[in-house]
């Protein structure tokens, strides 16, 4: 069946129409993890935030930034980390139960009981390594893609518009590498399936879907691309001028509406999925 | 089973926490101290753009807050544990001594001098493992004592400095605080008028630097050190040995790259020793000349520059030292060691080339611009000089009044300066030529009361109980006598004074 971009909008719309929160639940606990993280951060000046905080930054190799008020210049960063882990490992088992409650609107035994308990089982394993194989290849695409794209694109334009397309680009080659990996959940949860064939499936229509889904990934990433510009464009003026401690705000909202973002994405996708390959 | 692995991860885990929380208290009270540091500077800076000259209530607020930096990690501390916890533990002592100094500079500022002094010499009592905040500590004991005028303090100190921290290397385009320390020893001396105590020191000062370069150290500190040297032998007038070390520091500068910005100072002294040695000084005014174009951003290059137009000037060629006090007041009008002093010495030319009307407004204009140079101090007994030389008294005392209100203001601008007991000093001169007897008197008490142990204090401690007597104020003349022999025990003419008191009956 070939899919337009028609289905991909009635499937984000229907999305963004439909939000029940106990769907968008193990999402709301990524996002409660990182609040705390943010409540904590504001916090170290005590001994037991600070003994919650720096071994985790010293994981992350931050350890020299657990100063006033440089720290606030790095917790974009260490956030990103502890992002990347809970979507990954965490996330391997919420992000499925997220896909399981939204299904079982159609199919009720799937909210409860064996039969979500084993699809849950069964879906942990391709989500986690789907996870880790984004978080992998986006610190790649960081760490070795971007100076050439970023230098490049100053080069053929120059002044402040250079500069903000180079990091929208850089941002946008993150959400082209999630799309590609962003179906391998959502075929690990359907009936019938094992890890690999889920692998497969997912990783197959996320390249069938790709254009489709990266449209209403983006749209609904919009408010956070925003945060994430001011903050990465901006976080100096808050350090420098303003209180520090305002970049925990901005992240915090940034955690939010990075996590809304995600829970619509998903759900537009599973339907996006259910749709193209019929209820099974 | 299940039940004996849960309960090993839990004390395993409450083990891991507890011990995280140890190192995690100490980096608290890091972040905390850093936290309120930060504060402070901001509260600093906030209260600086409010107002341009904060008032001392304003600043002692701001101190308030650096001050809380030390309650918020009293200690104590000790450099225990392995090496993370030492750096932790030296890092919170060095925020907690950032934070003491700037309260302490703020005190300063704020003319408490005493509050200044109070957390110089607790720092440097606490902060023994610390060396580079008890080396701010002491350098802010010196300003304290200087502030409360308690000179014998401020030359004990500075010498405790040279005792206890050797120079470090320069950083780049910098120089060791504690290298200026001999110079600053003379200079105090000389401004207190104590020329043989200067001379003295001076000696000192070439033994210490001496004393430097018997050992080794790195090229940048003995060149600067050999710098010093240098101009020590030029102060004492030892031409030969100045010209031997001059000659020592341009090998060094030479085999060393990075060391050619001090080829100045090897070109200002041999300039400064052929233009005073020399019959035909033309060819060291050159030199010097050279120096303040090859070399424009060498602090050596103002000063080069003024030797070159005082060699002129005492050669008699007022026109052309004339136009280099011009080229001094234009080229580097911010030089506080050279400006004001250029700009007296324009005012001296320009009467001696016959040009009083100009003189005078150069003259009046030095309190203006340069209000707490010694040469603002100077101006206006030079213009009554040149009134007195013309033999035009009137005029010399009708200019009193105009003098005294600019010496008020001169106080009122920098009342705890080095310019004020000379202003001071200098009124009682002006009284004393005016035999305004009140103004004698007025004078001698406030210098009592504020230049306490100045030695312009007892010297007009001295002229005010003659002038007493002369007065027929016997009665004052004894309490000036007697307020001497109580305030300057140790002055040399102390038994004069006993012998003068004595045959007042007092």
């Amino acid at each position: 069946m070939r899919l337009s971009f028609e289905d991909a909008f009635s499937s984000a719309f229907e999305a963004a129409r439909g939000f029940r929160w106990t769907e968008y639940a193990p999402f709301f606990w990524i996002l409660a993890t990182q609040w705390i993280f943010l409540a904590l951060s504001t916090q170290l000046h005590t001994g037991w935030a600070m003994s919650i905080v720096a071994p985790l930054a010293r994981l992350a190799g931050g350890e020299a930034h657990l100063h006033y008020p440089g720290f606030f210049g790095y917790l974009s960063i260490l956030l990103g980390w502890l992002e990347s882990f809970l979507y990954a490992i965490p996330g391997a088992v919420l992000i499925p139960l997220a896909l399981l409650r939204l299904y079982a609107r159609t199919d009720r035994a799937l909210s409860l009981g064996a039969g979500a308990a084993s699809r849950l089982a069964g879906a942990f394993l391709p989500t986690l390594v789907s996870g880790l194989a984004g978080i992998g290849a986006i610190w790649g695409w960081q760490r070795y893609a971007s100076p050439v794209v970023t230098s490049s694109i100053r080069g053929a334009v120059t002044g402040s518009l250079g500069g903000l397309l180079g990091w929208l680009a850089i941002t946008l080659g993150s959400y082209v590498i999630l799309t590609l990996l962003l179906y391998v959940p959502v075929a690990a949860v359907q009936a019938r399936t094992n890890p690999i064939r889920a692998f497969a499936y997912g990783i197959r229509f996320g390249l069938r879907s790709w254009p489709l889904t990266l449209t209403f990934a983006i749209l609904f990433g919009i408010p956070a691309i925003l945060v994430q510009f001011m903050i990465e464009r901006q976080g100096t003026l808050l350090l420098a001028r303003l209180r520090p401690e305002l970049v925990t705000v901005l992240l915090g909202l940034y955690a939010a509406v990075t996590s809304m973002a995600t829970y619509f994405t998903y759900a537009a996708a599973a339907r996006l999925y259910r749709f193209a390959r019929g209820d099974e | 089973m299940r039940r004996r692995t849960f309960r090993q991860v839990l004390v395993i885990g409450t083990g891991l926490l507890l011990v995280g929380c140890g190192s995690g208290a100490e980096q608290a009270a890091l972040y905390r101290a850093e936290k309120l540091l930060y504060e402070a500077r901001k509260a600093e800076t906030q209260a600086r753009l409010a107002t341009s000259q904060p008032d001392s209530t304003a600043l002692l607020q701001v101190r308030e807050a650096f001050l809380k930096v030390k309650r918020s990690a009293p200690g104590p501390y000790k450099l225990e544990g392995d090496a993370r916890g030492r750096a932790r533990v030296a890092a919170i002592m060095r925020t907690v001594g950032t934070a003491e100094v700037s309260g302490g500079r703020l005190a300063l500022e704020a003319k408490r001098a005493d509050l200044a002094l109070e957390t110089a010499q607790r720092l440097q009592s606490g902060a023994a493992t610390d060396t580079a905040t008890a080396r701010q500590a002491a350098f802010m004991a010196v300003a304290a004592y200087q502030s409360l005028r308690r000179y014998d303090d401020v030359v004990a100190q500075m010498k405790r400095i040279l005792a206890t921290y050797p120079p470090l290397s320069p950083p780049p385009n910098g120089e060791d605080p504690v290298l200026a320390i001999p110079e600053a020893i003379v200079n105090l001396r000389r401004n207190l008028g104590e020329e043989q105590a200067a001379a003295r020191e001076l000696r000192e000062a070439l033994e210490y630097y001496q004393g430097l370069l018997r050992r080794p150290q790195t090229p940048a500190l003995e060149a600067q050190v050999r710098a010093r040297v240098l101009r020590t032998h030029l102060e004492l007038n030892q031409v030969g040995r100045a010209l031997e070390e001059a000659n020592t520091l341009e090998r060094l500068v030479m085999a060393t790259p990075s060391l050619r910005s001090m080829l100045a100072e090897v070109g200002y002294a041999k300039g400064k020793i052929k233009a005073s040695t020399e019959k035909n000084p033309s060819e060291g005014i050159a030199i010097l000349d050279r120096i303040a174009t090859d070399f424009p951003n060498s602090p050596l290059a103002p000063r080069a520059l003024f030797e070159a137009a005082v060699q002129t000037e005492s050669k008699g060629r007022l026109e052309d030292a004339r136009a280099r006090y011009e080229a001094i007041l234009q080229r580097f009008p911010n030089t506080a060691e050279v400006a004001p002093l250029s700009l007296y010495r324009l005012g001296v030319v320009q009467e001696k080339l016959g040009d009083w009307g100009r003189a005078k407004a150069t003259f009046e204009s030095i309190p203006v611009h340069y209000p707490r140079s010694t040469a603002a101090a100077e101006a206006p007994v030079a213009v009554i000089q040149h009134y007195a030389r013309e033999g035009r008294r009137t005029a010399a005392e009708l200019y009193f009044s105009k003098a005294l209100a600019t010496y008020r203001e001169l106080i009122k601008q920098d009342s705890t300066g080095q310019v004020a007991p000379l202003a001071r000093m200098k009124m009682y001169q002006i009284y004393a030529a005016g035999r305004d007897s009140n103004g004698i008197y007025e004078i001698a008490d406030e210098m009592l009361r504020v230049d306490r142990g100045h030695p312009y204090t007892a010297q007009v401690l001295l002229e005010a109980a003659r002038a007493a007597k002369a007065f027929g104020n016997s009665q004052r003349a004894t309490a000036y006598l007697r307020r001497f022999i109580q305030e300057f025990p140790r002055s040399p003419v102390i038994g004069d004074v006993r012998r003068e008191l004595k045959e007042h009956g007092g």
